[in-house]
């Protein structure tokens, strides 16, 4: 039995409930439509946002009954509230002073500087939050990546909600991959329970 | 050497592993309930529930039993002394640990 595994276990819990990030990557993909300058118009348009985030509304409360009657819940100590709070700061730091101000955000840019800072951002949050999984790195750091190869030219202004897909799908990806982790980490410390008593 | 064998004597009603699996996850949170800790010991609810009567007994863990949604919700949270009884319990498992390691002094 590992102290530090049960320990990570526990304390990772709420940060590694990687469903939750299927809505968010949604949302984010309806979003990025209802920004498209040419967007589907009238009625579609209003379905795709109103019913878009009724579907959202309806996933995020399934999903919480599932965590709540499958899981459980932990309250956070006040370490971990605070840690949140450094993570939610520096999420919004990273992404909106860090993009606007510092790397010059410009339409005639080729780059997408919103993206790579909305990846840089999230890796950061992670870092603080859970630590860096490899996954993490992989999908966000591709996402990074992406937003700095000269490729956005050609969206004009577009360009910020065209890049709103990838970075709904990422979401998606990277909470479907939080999701198995938690899985795999909660049965580890069953079984290493199991093992220790098989021994006794 | 050891300065007193009392160092090394383990906490018996904590070392039942099951238990110190229990201890040692309340101490990374500030509580958890019933169906978590389900989760992460992988012990049966009968079970769950006599190691955790036990150690509330002892006064190391403190248990609530409420209604949310008009159904049973049991919330566990380790005192003070569990807090401390835990953090002593895998400081002397680790010593021994590492003692065991150590090789012999000829």
């Amino acid at each position: 039995m590992e102290r530090k595994s049960l320990e990570s276990v526990a304390a990772n819990y709420p940060y590694l409930q990687g469903l939750w990030a299927i809505p968010m990557g949604f949302s984010t993909i309806i979003v990025g439509i209802s920004n498209l300058q040419r967007r589907p118009a009238g009625l579609l348009l209003l379905g795709i946002i109103v019913g878009g985030e009724a579907l959202t509304l309806v996933a995020y409360l399934l999903i919480a009954r599932y965590y709540r009657h499958n899981y459980g819940e932990v309250t956070r100590t006040r370490g971990r509230r605070l840690r949140e709070a450094v993570a939610v700061v520096a999420w919004v730091g990273v992404l909106f002073v860090g993009a606007n101000r510092f790397l010059l955000w410009s339409l005639d840019s080729p780059l997408c500087i919103y993206a790579a800072a909305f990846a840089l951002a999230t890796l950061v949050c992670y870092a603080i939050l859970v630590g860096l999984r490899a996954h993490h790195i992989i999908i966000w750091g591709a996402v990074l990546l992406a937003g700095l190869l000269p490729i956005w030219g050609g969206l004009g202004v577009d360009r910020d909600a065209v890049a709103m897909f990838p970075l709904g799908v990422a979401l998606i990806a990277s909470g479907l991959l939080d999701q198995r982790l938690l899985v795999r980490s909660l049965r580890s410390s069953s079984q290493s329970i199991d093992s220790c008593n098989a021994r006794e | 050497m050891p300065e007193s064998n009392d160092e090394f004597v383990l906490d018996q009603l904590i070392h039942v592993p099951a238990r110190l699996a229990i201890m040692t996850v309340l101490s990374s949170v500030e509580a958890a309930d019933f169906v978590f800790l389900q989760r992460t010991t992988g012990l049966t609810k009968g079970n769950l529930s006599s190691h955790l009567t036990k150690l509330e007994e002892a006064g190391l863990v403190k248990i609530e039993k409420k209604f949310v949604n008009k159904r049973p919700n049991t919330t566990v949270a380790l005192t003070p002394e569990g807090k401390e009884r835990t953090a002593a319990h895998w400081d002397k498992l680790e010593r021994l640990k590492s003692l065991s390691k150590t090789p012999s002094e000829g």
